[in-house]
């Protein structure tokens, strides 16, 4: 990793603990020192993830006595405490860095201890390696989640989804899983079974299976979709709706998967009102472009997904061009969008002078750009409530343009 | 009939360190502090001191407020070193080199390099990193290692970095006039007031040349601290570090934070007199007047009285010790940090016939519930909710740093008040006048 002047890409152990904390139903504990769950905890708050929302988090505390011996009767212990306590269906074990470091093995303690809990499930989440991005973790604990829970049941007699893939990790999780649903709700009459995992319970996971069709909003989801098309039949649809063509699009890709087209009452109801809400800024940043094209550039970085997205609205249905495209995944990478490391994108950032600039909170704050136009994590507020508007959908097109008619009355 | 919850904990007479203090319940909630946090916390309080942390994406992520950032208000950095799988196993020297020689040539005046749960675990030498690089580079070098499995609580990150940061100070010609106030806060919010002891004023009104060592101090005060005439200790965080200037500089130290009782403050107060060759007297009449007069109180209605101390009270032990003067039975002190003097305060509580069971509280809502069927005729400490059939005096972290008579009214007034009423009462304004 080395050198890190603003916070470094999350670790896999913290992708896998950012996804299963929302779960309710369910409880958290961590093996090893206790400032992870706290700050991980901390951080969650700030998102929205109140506590009593999801998994109460618990950690044990590792000493020196236990790291030389090996002792796990700290984690039995705190086992015992919280299935006693809170009753939980399910826990998630998950090692933090030294107990991974000395190679406990929390599949083997899982297992050891399953006897004693038989009205509890333990899960030993991912083997927290240090060679894995939080973007993995998250890959990770999503799979092993509905491998571990997912049960067998009947399909739902009305068509039902899921969504899979939408954690806390990820910039405005909340407003943007809104948008999906009121989507689906007003193209299919459909109602979700399981959003994975900002919004769902133990039981919700058990009955993932019964729907009829996931809806795959990151990649990072496309394992756990694949081992339940491959074990329920559950067809997938994967991408991120983002502009008005692009959304109108990925409805009608549902469409196709289910059998079912969307409601054209509701796509053209839709449409008609973002294409009255955006005319006139619509115009403003055509012309704008047209004579100061260097102005219209749009430079962005973020979650892979995220920053295609918003890019194809802007370059293929708004007046906008592409800029610096960056995402902020290894793994993820390409020739369309690269990683970048902070060395990369730091003079990115530093030089921006004209046009959009979309990036972390902490970036676009540290360099005294426009905070408004954030679209990725670390970010610099509290998000205590989910009815921030979407930057996904119908409404999150008309967000987007809001926030670039914004950022042009801003900057002249 | 169901097992003591307080059967396995060791008593105070046993514990030697916070190494044998146990959790009251097993199961943390949620989570814990952890010392590097507070190392970055001072550290970005105190002008001039860059830092380096080392350690996993994790610690390096959360070291970060939210408001924080690279670089400080006076060009301070606050890098972080994050370690790949490789440097898990075969260490980070190079990595850790490169990043300071990065550091210095930015223009770090002193970096303190601050160590993390795996670096500690894996042995990395920043002692030998020392070593090898400081002769290159124009930066001071120190460091602290917080690995938060040998280092239990905030308030070790506290003290170890208070020592960390006198590494960096050299001889100096002894200024008479002249005392360095150590006052160290772990959290302290940046932007708000400090809240000095009353004795502070009353010597700069003597004309004693004063430097503080707080939110705020300069990376300069503490290189000039060692010509100072005398060290004032006005929390138990900064002991240490007045211990050390006293070996390695011979700069004596008053302990005003563990002078609990009048007689006490008395004689602390009559030790600056000395060394520094001014006159207090007049200056805490009324104060004193109002801790004798609460001390004559808690002699006649405190006796057989019993407590619980749960978390965020300062020098429990030491606190414990004070009551105990006026016969109040601690039944269970929750001891975040065993300081190196509570084993004295600890010796004398069981002369006097008191030896309660230590613990850590470590989920604090549910933990209350068990101290409550101690029946304790009052606690201190912090409680999210009001418990019923618990009386609390909350808010002890007033207390934090404020030393004297003033501590004394504070404290007892407190008691009173909590035991009268059931409710902690109004803060005490220490600059106001003495209260009623």
């Amino acid at each position: 990793m080395g050198l890190y002047r603003f916070k470094p890409m999350p670790s896999g152990r913290m992708g896998i603990f950012w996804t299963v904390a929302p779960i309710r139903e369910a409880a958290v504990v961590e093996f090893g020192c206790m400032g992870h769950n706290l700050y991980s905890g901390s951080l969650l708050r700030q998102g929205g993830i109140y506590e009593g929302y999801g998994a109460p988090l618990y950690t044990t505390y590792i000493d020196e006595t236990d790291i030389a011996m090996g002792q796990t009767y700290r984690l039995e212990a705190t086992l015992r405490r919280v299935v006693d306590t809170d009753r939980p269906k399910v826990v998630f074990l998950q090692p933090s860095a030294v107990p991974e470091v000395i190679g406990m093995d929390m599949y083997a303690i899982a297992n050891l201890l399953a006897d004693e809990f038989p009205e509890t499930k333990l899960v030993p989440l991912g083997h927290g390696s240090f060679a894995i991005s939080q973007h993995k973790g998250v890959e990770e604990a999503l799979l092993a989640i509905v491998k571990a829970l997912a049960e067998d049941v009947p399909k739902t007699q009305a068509p039902t989804y899921n969504v899979l893939g939408t954690c806390p990790d990820l910039f405005n999780f909340g407003a943007d899983l809104l948008e999906i649903e009121r989507m689906m709700r007003g193209a299919f009459g459909m109602e979700a079974v399981c959003r994975l995992s900002s919004d769902c319970s133990i039981s919700d996971l058990r009955r993932i299976g019964s729907s009829h069709i996931n809806l795959v909003i990151r990649r990072e989801a496309i394992p756990a979709a694949e081992y339940l098309r491959k074990r329920f039949g559950t067809p997938y649809v994967y991408g991120r709706p983002y502009g008005i063509r692009g959304t109108g699009d990925w409805l009608r890709q549902v469409g196709e998967t289910l059998g079912a087209a969307p409601s054209a009452e509701f796509i053209a109801a839709e449409e008609r009102l973002l294409y009255g809400q955006i005319d006139s800024p619509y115009r403003t940043l055509d012309s704008n472009a047209w004579s100061y094209p260097e102005e219209a550039v749009l430079t962005i970085g973020g979650h892979y997904d995220v920053v295609k997205g918003i890019r194809d609205f802007a370059v293929n249905e708004m007046p906008l061009k592409r800029g610096t495209c960056w995402c902020d995944c290894p793994e993820m990478g390409d020739g369309d969008i690269p990683y970048f490391p902070e060395e990369k994108w730091i003079p990115v950032v530093e030089s921006h002078r004209k046009g959009y600039l979309m990036f972390s909170g902490e970036a676009l704050r540290w360099f005294g750009k426009n905070t408004d136009l954030m679209i990725a994590n670390p970010d610099v507020k509290w998000r205590l409530h989910p009815y921030d508007p979407p930057l996904v959908g119908y409404r999150g097109a008309v967000q987007l343009v809001n926030l670039w008619v914004n950022e042009y009355t801003r900057a002249h | 009939m169901a097992a003591d919850p307080f059967r396995h904990l060791n008593r105070l007479s046993a514990v030697r360190s916070d190494k044998n203090i146990k959790f009251l319940t097993p199961a943390v909630y949620s989570g814990g502090w952890c010392p590097m946090r507070v190392v970055c916390n001072i550290c970005e309080e105190i002008e001039g001191i860059s830092y380096l942390m080392v350690g996993m994406p994790e610690c390096t992520t959360h070291s970060r407020p939210i408001n924080s950032g690279p670089t400080g208000p006076n060009g301070e950095l606050r890098w972080l070193y994050v370690l790949d799988e490789k440097e898990v196993i075969f260490g980070c020297r190079k990595g850790v080199m490169d990043a300071l020689r990065q550091m210095d040539a930015a223009g770090a005046r002193a970096i303190m390099m601050i160590a993390t749960c795996v670096t500690d675990l894996i042995g990395e030498d920043f002692d030998s990193i020392i070593e090898e690089i400081q002769p290159e580079l124009n930066a001071r070098l120190s460091y602290v290692t917080m690995g938060q499995f040998k280092n239990f609580g905030s308030p070790i990150g506290t003290w170890k970095t208070a020592e960390a940061i006198g590494a960096y100070m050299q001889p100096r010609e002894r200024i008479e006039k002249s005392a360095n106030i150590l006052f160290m806060e772990p959290w302290h919010t940046p932007g708000t007031r400090i809240e000095y002891p009353l004795i502070v004023g009353a010597l700069e009104r003597r004309g004693i040349a004063l430097r503080s060592f707080a939110a705020g101090a300069t990376l300069d005060d503490f290189l000039a601290a060692p010509s100072a005439a005398l060290n004032l200790v006005t929390t138990a965080y900064t002991q240490p570090l007045a211990a050390q200037m006293q070996k390695r500089f011979g700069v004596p130290y008053v302990p005003l934070h563990s002078a609990f009782s009048v007689e006490e403050v008395d004689r602390a107060y009559a030790m600056i007199e000395e060394e520094l060759g001014v006159d207090l007297s007049g200056e805490f009449d009324a104060w004193r007047d109002k801790a004798v007069e609460l001390e004559e109180r808690a002699h006649r209605e405190l006796p057989g009285l019993r407590y619980a101390l749960m978390t965020y009270v300062d020098m429990p032990v030491a606190l414990a010790k004070y009551l105990s003067e006026f016969g109040m039975e601690p039944l269970l002190l929750d001891v975040q940090d065993f300081h190196r003097e509570d084993a004295l305060y600890a010796r004398v509580l069981k002369e006097r016939g008191f030896d309660p069971p230590v613990c850590h509280i470590m989920y604090r809502d549910r933990d209350v519930l068990l101290i409550r069927d101690l029946k304790p005729d009052i606690c201190f400490g912090y409680i999210s909710e009001p418990v019923e059939g618990l009386k609390v005096a909350e808010e002890m972290g007033d207390f934090f740093g404020i030393t004297g008579y003033e501590r004394i009214v504070g404290i007892l007034s407190r008691i009173f008040t909590v035991l009268e009423t059931g409710k902690t009462g109004e803060r005490l304004d220490i600059y106001g006048p003495v209260p009623v």
